[in-house]
This record gives C-alpha cells, sequence and structure tokens, in this order.
C-alpha cells in the first residue's frame, strides 16, 4: 500500500479542535501520520473541499435476524431500487432494508465507515456476524439485547450485581459484542404474556424486579466493566404519548452514578421518547422539557431518530411497541420471541408530511438538535430504518445547517403541527465544525473508539471528503449543495485506501468489527453456573452459543480490565 | 402434544391425542376451532370427519394452556387452500393469544433449507427464486423460480447443491433438468446424481467440514468437523470456490483475446 497525502483541503477534526484549516494529512499504512513519502507517494488535491473523518454511526438496524426477517417481509420494498453489479462491485438491492453488500457501498458512498448495529439478540449472533461478513468497507459491531434476559433480570432482583457483571462480560466475550443493550426494560419480557411496563417502576411479571431497578443495576454493571460506551438505552414507553415523562425518570435515575463530566447512559432514538399529550389527538412535543434536562446535566448523551416523510420499515426489540405500530397502520407485521432474551416486532410504514403526528415527529428530532445546545450530547440518526433509511442522512445535515431548509419542508407540512412547531422559533444552524460533531467526531468519542472520528497522528486513516468549499457555499441558503456534497463524497478513504472517487466505489475493502473482551478475575468460578443455566433455560449448548473468534472476517477486540 | 394428520404417523404414536383429518379439509378444521375460540356455536356434529365435541375439547385445551406452539409442514402448506391454510392459521394464533401465550412455526425440513433462506436474503434481498440475468436481483416466484423455469424447458444446464430435484419436483421439470448438462454436488448419491453429467462428491459438513446451520427458528448452530474426509473430498464450499475462479479465469482470458 503506497503513502497517500491528502493536500489542501479545508480540514474539520473536531477532537483536535481543527475548524475550517487548510491542511494536509499524510497517511501509511492504514493510519494518519506525521509525513508521507516514497516513489509512488499517491496525491489526492482537495483544493476547495471539505475533509472529515469518516462517518461514524452509532444506531443503525443494518444487519441480523430481525433485518434479515424485514427482507423477507417486504420484497415490494426492492423491487424498484437496484444496485446493478459493476467490475469493483456487488448487486443488490436498496431502500429501507438494503442488502448487505449494498449497505456497505451506499454508507461508503456517504463518506462514512463505521457503523454500529445496536440489536442483536444474542442467541442469534453469529448471524449478526455472518452478515458484517458480509457488508463491504464499514467497520462494524453489534450490541446484545441484555435488559431482558432472565439471567439478568434474576441478577438484579437480588442484587447481584457482580455476579450479572460476570455475565454480561461473558456475553460480550461469546457474542463478540460491544455494548450493553437495554430496550423497554422489562418490557419484552412482560409482551411474552401480552403485557407491558406502564412506568419505570412496574413490577415485570414472573421477576420480582422493575425497569428503574434494571437500567440503575445494568449501568453499575457498565461501569464495573469498564465499557467503552455507555449503556445503551431505547426508553419504556417508546412510541406513546406522554413518554417524555419516563424518558425524564430513566434519565434521572442513573444520576447518582454520574461521575464526573462523563457519560453514563446514553437515551437511544430521542425523538421517539419526547412525546407529550395524553392520546394521539393530544399528542404535542415534549423536546423542551428533556432539552432542558439534557443542558443542565452531562451524564447523558442521545441520538435524534429523526423522521423522513417516506415509506420506510420499523423495526426493533420492543414487540408492545411494534404492535401499537401494527394496529395503527393496518400493515403486514412480524412478531418475535427470541427464547429467555427478547422479543422483536416489524412493521411497513409510511410517514406523511399531511399527518399531524408524524409531521411534529419529524419536528420533534430537530427540534431535540437544536435545544439541545451542546453538540457533543446529541448525534445524527434516523434509527435506520425506523424513522427513515440512513441514505436521506445529507437531507438531516441540511435541516441542521439551513433555516430555510427547515422551512421548505413546513411550507408543505401538515397545518396544525407546522403552527405548533418550535421550528419557527429557532435560528440555530450548525456549522460545519457541529456537524462533524454530530456526524463522527461525537459518536466515535461516546463509543469510546480512540481511533475514529479524528484526524490525529495515530488515528485511522478513514476520511471522507467534500466536493464544497465552505469559503464560497453558504449552508444557511445554498442547502442543495450541501445536501448534493453530502450524498456523493468527492472521495472516502477507509483504511488508508481510496474506496470511493466522485461517488462511486472504485474499491471494495473488508471492514473490521470491533468488541469488547472484557478480562474478570472470575470468569472460571463463573462458566459451571452458566453451563446449568444453559442446561436449564436454553435449547442450544453453552459451547454452541459462543461465536468463535476465527467466525468474525476481520476482528477487532477492544480489551478492557473489570473490577470484578 | 396433539397431532393432526391424514393419517396416524410415527409421532402421533407418541402424542396425547391424535385427530385424523379428512384430506384437503384442514381449512375447515381450522376455521372450525377459530370459531370455537370465538365462542361461535357449530351447528354441525362433525368438521372434515371430526366430531365438533373433540374440536370444542381442543379449543379448551389451547385456551387454558400457558403457552402453546402450532407447528405445521408441508401437509398444510401444499394441500388444497395452500396459502390460505397458513393464513388461516395464523389467524387462529392471532385469537388464540387474546387468552394466552400461542405461537406458531413452519417445519421446514430438508437439512439445512432455512440457512439457504437466510443467506440468500441477506445477499440479494430476497429469500429464493433470485435471478441475476440482469446484473442485479429479481424475484417473481412463478417466473424466476426453478420449478417454473424448468417447467418451461429454458434453461441450458442446470448446478444442483445439496438437493435432490429429480426425486422431488413434477416430472416435466425434472425431466427437463436432466436432459440439458447436469452438475451435482452433493455427499451422497441421489436420485439427481445417478442422472448427472458431473458429480462431484462433497465432504459431510458437521463431520468432515466445519459450517453454520439455521434451525428451523433461524437460530444459527455451528457445525464441527471432526474427521477429515475421504482423500481429495472437498467441501462444498471449496468446489464452488474452485469452479467460480476458473469461470472467472476463462472470462479474464477471453477479455485479453478479444
Ligand atoms: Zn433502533
Amino acid at each position: 500500500m503506497s503513502d497517500l497525502l491528502i493536500k489542501n483541503g479545508f480540514v474539520y477534526d473536531p477532537l483536535n479542535k481543527i475548524d475550517g484549516e487548510i491542511m494536509d494529512l499524510a497517511i501509511r499504512n492504514g493510519k494518519i501520520v506525521e509525513k508521507a513519502e516514497g516513489n509512488n507517494l499517491k496525491i489526492v488535491d482537495a483544493s476547495g473541499m471539505i475533509v472529515m473523518p469518516g462517518g461514524v454511526d452509532i444506531h443503525s438496524h443494518i444487519a441480523g435476524a430481525k433485518v434479515n426477517a424485514g427482507r423477507m417481509l417486504r420484497p415490494e420494498d426492492h423491487f424498484k431500487d437496484v444496485e446493478v453489479k459493476t467490475e469493483k462491485t456487488r448487486s443488490g438491492v436498496g431502500r429501507s432494508i438494503p442488502s448487505t453488500f449494498t449497505t456497505g457501498y451506499r454508507y461508503a458512498r456517504m463518506g462514512y465507515t463505521t457503523v454500529f448495529d445496536p440489536a442483536m439478540p444474542a442467541l442469534k449472533a453469529r448471524h449478526t456476524h455472518e452478515e458484517f461478513n458480509d457488508t463491504p468497507i464499514i467497520d462494524t459491531a453489534a450490541y446484545p439485547l441484555l435488559g431482558d434476559s432472565w439471567f439478568v433480570l434474576e441478577c438484579l432482583a437480588e442484587d447481584k450485581i457482580e455476579e450479572c457483571a460476570a455475565y454480561v462480560a461473558w456475553t460480550m466475550n461469546a457474542t463478540k459484542g460491544y455494548v450493553v443493550k437495554v430496550v423497554n426494560p422489562g418490557g419484552l419480557e412482560a409482551w411474552g404474556f401480552g403485557r407491558n411496563m406502564r412506568n419505570i417502576d412496574d413490577t415485570v411479571p414472573n421477576f420480582n424486579i422493575t425497569p428503574r431497578e434494571i437500567v440503575h443495576g445494568l449501568c453499575k454493571v457498565n461501569e464495573l466493566l469498564h465499557m467503552p460506551h455507555t449503556i445503551h438505552v431505547h426508553t419504556n414507553n417508546l412510541g406513546k404519548p406522554g413518554n417524555y415523562v419516563t424518558t425524564l425518570e430513566t434519565m434521572k435515575c442513573v444520576e447518582d452514578l454520574a461521575r464526573g463530566d462523563k457519560p453514563v447512559i446514553h437515551i437511544t432514538h430521542c425523538q421517539f421518547s419526547a412525546f407529550k399529550g395524553h392520546d394521539w389527538r393530544t399528542f404535542a412535543s415534549g423536546s423542551e422539557e428533556i432539552a432542558k434536562y439534557m443542558n443542565n446535566h452531562s451524564h447523558v448523551t442521545t441520538d435524534m431518530g429523526q423522521v423522513i416523510f417516506t415509506n420506510t420499515t420499523t423495526m426493533t426489540a420492543d414487540g408492545p411497541f411494534q404492535f401499537i405500530l401494527y394496529q395503527l397502520s393496518g400493515n403486514k407485521w412480524i412478531n418475535g420471541d427470541v427464547e429467555t432474551e427478547t422479543s422483536t416486532g416489524i412493521v411497513p410504514f409510511t410517514y406523511s408530511r399531511k399527518s399531524y403526528v408524524h409531521a411534529t415527529q419529524w419536528s420533534i428530532g430537530l427540534e431535540l438538535a437544536l435545544l439541545i445546545k451542546d453538540p457533543w450530547k446529541i448525534y445524527l440518526t434516523t434509527d435506520h430504518p425506523n424513522a427513515g433509511p440512513f441514505i436521506y442522512y445529507p437531507r438531516v445535515i441540511s435541516w441542521l445547517t439551513s433555516r430555510a431548509a427547515r422551512e421548505a419542508v413546513m411550507k408543505k407540512m401538515n397545518r396544525r403541527a407546522r403552527e405548533k412547531s418550535l421550528l419557527s422559533s429557532i435560528d440555530r444552524e450548525y456549522t460545519f465544525y457541529e456537524v462533524a460533531i454530530a456526524t463522527r467526531a461525537g459518536q466515535a468519542r461516546a463509543l469510546g473508539l480512540k481511533n475514529k472520528g479524528h484526524l490525529g497522528v495515530g488515528a485511522d486513516a478513514d476520511l471522507a471528503i467534500y466536493n464544497i468549499n465552505p469559503t464560497i457555499v453558504e449552508p444557511s441558503k445554498d442547502f442543495k449543495l450541501v445536501r448534493k456534497a453530502f450524498k456523493h463524497a468527492a472521495y472516502t478513504v477507509k483504511g488508508g485506501e481510496i474506496v470511493v472517487k466522485d461517488g462511486e466505489i472504485v474499491k471494495s475493502v473488508d471492514g473490521k468489527t470491533f468488541w469488547v473482551e472484557t478480562e474478570t478475575s472470575c470468569a472460571d468460578e463463573f462458566a459451571p453456573r452458566l453451563k446449568q443455566v444453559f442446561e436449564d433455560y436454553y435449547t442450544v449448548k453453552y459451547e454452541n452459543y459462543i461465536v468463535p473468534e476465527h467466525h468474525l472476517a476481520v476482528s477487532c477486540p477492544v480489551h478492557t480490565k473489570a473490577e470484578i | 402434544m396433539i397431532v393432526v394428520d391424514v393419517r396416524r404417523t410415527r409421532t402421533a404414536d407418541i402424542a396425547d391425542y391424535f385427530l385424523k383429518v379428512e384430506p384437503n379439509k384442514d381449512y375447515e378444521v381450522l376455521e372450525a376451532l377459530r370459531a370455537l375460540v370465538r365462542d361461535e356455536e357449530i351447528d354441525v356434529d362433525q368438521v372434515a370427519g371430526i366430531p365438533v365435541k373433540t374440536l370444542e375439547d381442543l379449543a379448551d385445551i389451547m385456551m387454558s394452556c400457558k403457552f402453546g406452539v402450532i407447528f405445521f409442514g408441508l401437509g398444510l402448506t401444499m394441500s388444497a387452500g395452500k396459502l390460505r391454510n397458513v393464513d388461516t392459521a395464523i389467524s387462529l394464533v392471532r385469537d388464540l393469544n387474546r387468552y394466552t401465550k400461542f405461537m406458531i412455526m413452519p417445519m421446514r425440513g430438508h437439512f439445512n433449507v432455512t440457512g439457504a433462506n437466510v443467506v440468500y436474503s441477506w445477499q440479494t434481498g430476497y429469500p429464493y427464486a433470485v435471478d441475476f440475468s440482469r446484473g442485479y436481483p429479481r424475484y417473481n416466484p412463478g417466473e424466476t423460480s426453478v420449478v417454473d423455469i424448468l417447467a418451461r424447458g429454458e434453461s441450458d444446464a442446470g448446478l444442483v447443491v445439496a438437493s435432490d430435484p429429480v426425486a422431488h419436483f413434477p416430472k416435466a421439470a425434472a425431466e427437463n433438468l436432466v436432459k440439458k448438462p447436469l452438475i451435482v454436488v452433493d455427499p451422497e448419491p441421489t436420485a439427481t446424481s445417478l442422472l448427472a453429467d458431473v458429480v462431484f462428491p462433497s465432504a459431510f459438513v458437521g463431520l468432515e467440514a466445519e459450517g453454520t446451520a439455521y434451525r428451523m427458528d433461524h437460530v444459527p448452530l455451528p457445525l464441527k468437523k471432526v474427521v477429515e474426509p475421504p482423500n481429495g473430498c472437498l467441501s462444498d464450499v471449496d468446489v464452488l470456490q474452485r469452479i467460480l475462479d476458473r469461470v472467472r479465469k476463462i472470462r479474464r482470458e477471453k477479455v485479453e483475446a478479444a
């Protein structure tokens, strides 16, 4: 691999406090280095263009059992959006649930190089990793669903935090997982019997425990294990009017675990959890309350879950929430139960700009991103594909950087929603520096990825070059140019190799899969107890549950040393 | 365990109850059960050869159990009514969930057929009947499904991996398959391999080669290699990879020559 020199670009690298300076970047052996040289030094002229670290996505459902069930459910989603094979790329289908190759290429074309899947049923981990192996270019990781696992519920009900931590550590190692994921804590177990959690102090049927205790317990476990990211929480009551109260209570319930300025909880796709009102008629935005709390506290990070007006596929582990969507839409529906671990639901869905509720949801996502002052606290996502497919990110960027772009949408949307939207009173427009935080630097920092999201010496040479001159283009006015530039990167460099040029894939490389290898001192004494759990509760053997490291095409373990 | 079938099977012998249903009357039985679960009365004495009293008992058992599962197989999907039978069975499960926890699951046969569906879906978006002739995946069962392509006599050659279409496909489709050049990759001799032009005996996965199989509820399971395959016998992955490498080489040479 020859050295690469990116010359004269306007560099946006917020983690190193570089704000649009004209600089050269040197790359050798897949890393950013001080100086590039050699006989066949390759030079990329980035003059008049923006250079950013490769995009990082903290929450996007791109692989695994649930996504694949969505593909099977919706052949009509694929018919009109196909990728024809080329000399460099494999064919596939797209739209809201693209096939694996297409997913990798389309992210790379937008300058994204790291994308993490936030919902892996641990029992089906092998499936998720097999799909990752077939997802080109982007680096990946998966978050095992742990908030409704029987073993976790049993330990936490008896306040056995260390035993719970031993189990979580083992699960990360066994499933090659990266983050402790919690979805509607307790609600998924209750859903197995047609019930749900009404608030965070409801009791989970058959387990003497509440959602509050699950979130607090797993947050403690997460700290004991020194996980790179915080616990990643999809709140109770998600998608229900009035749920902003539950969201605030969830944030508050781990306040006592906050240490300095370090976040301890990530509330994901916050838009879906910031609803006011008693029912769909009185439905309203709760973004002000959420933003106010987040502006006054530093132990929470979040992501938008921005709604896009289009047809998409909703898919979460939140079975009871998906049941509501099924009833609301009358569309086809998959409901699944994953043994002692979690549930799942899939429903096709169309967000319509003429619907009061949908237009208000669109507004809530942007209100949150604009009212939460610190861009390091809220990241750009659409909870792909739940609130919209990831291919619409450039549009979301333009809404963040341009009031005019927001107004263009508002003009055409439901009148009542427009009149009640806070957006007309918000002037804030993101700068390119803030866009770089919301789409890469902030997400990399939240995920504890030391070599991602920045362009300092030693960082992975993942970067995106967008054909836009920040001294000429005014993002506030020229939002269509901004959209165009972020849709098709002029160049995407992954691991030091040019993979995209002028928005087309010129080379396909393998992505890495990150996972957390936790070292505990109790692994040996814990194993026999765990084997018994598998004998009692599972339909697979302990040994068959473990995904061996060689099963990952490119394994990238992140070592941590636990306090247990 | 309750077994419903048109004939007494070995599974029926070990079941708690066996209900013998008249052939092609599954739809009627399922609809009768739905009516009973919804507390409606049935004005006949028997449905599909089963006394209504028995169906009432069955409905009671289903409604009062803690957690029930309906497993169904080809008998339901391929008899008269076809997908409408499955539709009704799903509706019955939905009705039952008003009383208790009930699920439904298709019984897939043929070893790892679920795994094939799973991999096709993530690579192409479609579970089977994928056509690449236009340079991208297309799916239109009836047009792009293998039985129909064979029945219309459209194929020039066949490559069959770990499957026995000659034994299972309609006669016309099987005849057209063997008429054209036919290659089979299979660890065992089959009706299809006996009629093939080229046969690659492959290693047994889970014995002589490792891999993954997807259980019928889509849980992936590792398959181990415990013994070496006979000398020269490759796994199906290796056989296909070598064919692919060769095809690419021939194509490159052709392009270079032109
Ligand atoms: Zn999500």
